[in-house]
């Protein structure tokens, strides 16, 4: 009697393992916090990022319905640090923080907070 | 089942890490050998197919009983837990894989010692480098591994999105390369996956986000469960809209409290041993295992006249069963399930009984 199936893969074809790199961009470790600014309206937005990198939405914890226009989310650190894969903190508080001329339009009316580095505090392989 | 001696291949160093497989050496010792390997007759993997199937229904069963029942609480999960694990059981939200630890010297049954059903590794040697392994060295012979085609095909039963991430502690080379195959699999199932350190995560209020802060919509996290929640960002896990891979009911199985479970919901059955909450309820020598250990961490032997140093974490009893012994190596099965689907299995062996960290990994094929 001939076996009924056999019992291992076809083929084990690989997309991208060996061949290339791990796709990690970058490490920037525990405990760094993440802000985005919020605009009075698009034009303010986009004068500071452009418009693909500015959303609509609604502050974070608010029940508030109506429109309030936010730029990407950047590193709180942003400043010292000049992370190359981080949007920043935009043009007019660039402009403001480094004694250039204030842009033209009127940057962020806030700024909301939040973090990252809140996983990974065990710090050891998962392996199990 | 045997273990043989078997010539390895001169170049297996380059052949496996042409693979991507680059802890072959761990801490300066072998954790790949393949100048040993085990063979089966074809009856025996029917019988571990058979068994791992059997083994995952009753896992599954174990689960809608915890969960109807109430019972999250006896294996030590909070308020905030238990919904999660409710909820994701109740919408049936589909697990990807998980691995049993099963303790058969190829006659009888096999005996389940545990189920590392939230985070198993050991995935990328059992998928991918011993599949390499039995076609350079028995092309003719089969092997029950079809892991790799099994998890091509799952992925696209378990996502919804197009676009997932992949989060690990991305530092290990071990949970690297598992993160990374799955990730090199969910691709071939036309799922694009972005990589991150777990570390790397953000919360941006309302969602979990990715270094590009986007929003992070499915997540595949080689991460315990019982880590996340046990961390800062654990408070936020209940209220983010967000797809986990493994689902929250896997922290049921992959719990150690789960073998005494299983005992209690179905008591005598030949691919269980006997287990508990408390040592009394069993005789002779038994193993004791923290409920959250990993890798035989933990583990130790009790029974008469053997003491026993006082736990600071609840710990689960099972009836010792010794691991079959070749040459002079303790042999365990890691057997696979992808999906509903038993998928394959992978040998590590070891001279101490309990199975580690640094145990070796060694192929298998099987002939008729």
């Amino acid at each position: 009697m001939t076996r009924k199936l056999r019992k291992r893969s076809a083929s084990v074809r690989l997309a991208f393992m060996g061949a290339a790199a791990v796709g990690i961009v970058s490490t920037p470790g525990c405990g760094e916090d993440v802000q985005r600014n919020s605009y009075a309206s698009l034009a303010d937005c986009v004068a500071d990022y452009s418009e693909v990198q500015c959303r609509e939405d609604r502050p974070l914890g608010s029940t508030y319905t109506g429109s309030h226009y936010y730029g990407p989310w950047y590193r709180s650190n942003y400043a010292s640090r000049g992370v190359a894969d981080d949007p920043g903190e935009g043009r007019a508080l660039h402009a403001s923080r480094s004694g250039l001329a204030a842009t033209s339009t009127h940057g962020p009316s806030g700024v909301e907070s939040g973090t990252r580095g809140g996983f990974g505090g065990h710090g050891v392989s998962a392996r199990g | 089942m045997q273990r043989e001696r078997i010539v390895a291949r001169p170049d297996w160093r380059e052949r496996v890490e042409q693979l991507g497989f680059d802890f072959h050496t761990i801490d300066g010792e072998a954790y790949w050998r393949e100048d040993v390997c085990y063979r089966f007759s074809a009856d025996q993997i029917d019988t571990l197919e058979d068994a791992t199937a059997e083994l995952h229904s009753l896992c599954l069963e174990a689960v809608e009983r915890i969960v109807r029942d109430g019972r999250c609480a006896e294996l030590g999960l909070d308020e905030t837990a238990t919904r999660l694990v409710e909820r994701s059981w109740q919408t049936r939200e589909p697990a990807l894989y998980g691995r049993m630890d099963l303790a058969w010297d190829g006659s009888g049954e096999p005996r389940l010692l545990e189920y590392n059903a939230d985070t198993p590794t050991a995935l990328f040697e059992a998928s991918v480098v011993q599949w390499h392994w039995l076609q350079d060295t028995h092309a003719d012979a089969d092997q029950f591994n079809s892991i790799h085609e099994k998890l091509i095909a799952r992925w696209q039963q378990v996502s919804t999105n197009a676009q997932m991430h992949f989060a690990a502690c991305y530092e290990q080379p071990e949970d690297r390369a598992t993160c990374e195959y799955l990730r090199d699999t969910a691709a071939q199932a036309g799922i694009a996956g972005s990589a991150l350190d777990i570390e790397d995560i953000g919360w941006s209020g309302r969602d979990f986000i990715d270094l590009d802060n986007r929003r992070i919509e499915t997540l595949f996290k080689l991460y315990p469960w019982e880590w996340l929640l046990d961390e800062p960002f654990g408070a936020n896990i209940p209220q983010a809209q967000l797809r986990w891979i493994e689902p929250p009911w896997k922290m049921l199985l992959s719990n150690k409290s789960i073998l005494a479970l299983l005992w209690e919901f179905f008591p005598g059955h030949p691919n269980l041993l006997p287990a508990s909450h408390r040592r009394g309820d069993l005789s002779g020598n038994m193993v004791r295992k923290p409920r959250h250990g990993r890798e035989g961490e933990g583990v130790i032997v009790v029974g008469a006249g053997i003491s026993e140093a006082v736990a600071d974490t609840p710990q689960v009893y099972q009836q010792l069963h010794q691991l079959p012994r070749f040459d002079d190596r303790y042999a365990l099965i890691g057997s696979w399930i992808v999906g509903h689907e038993p998928a394959g299995i992978g040998m590590r062996e070891d001279v101490d009984r309990i199975t580690r960290n640094g145990s070796n990994f060694v192929p298998h094929y099987f002939v008729e």
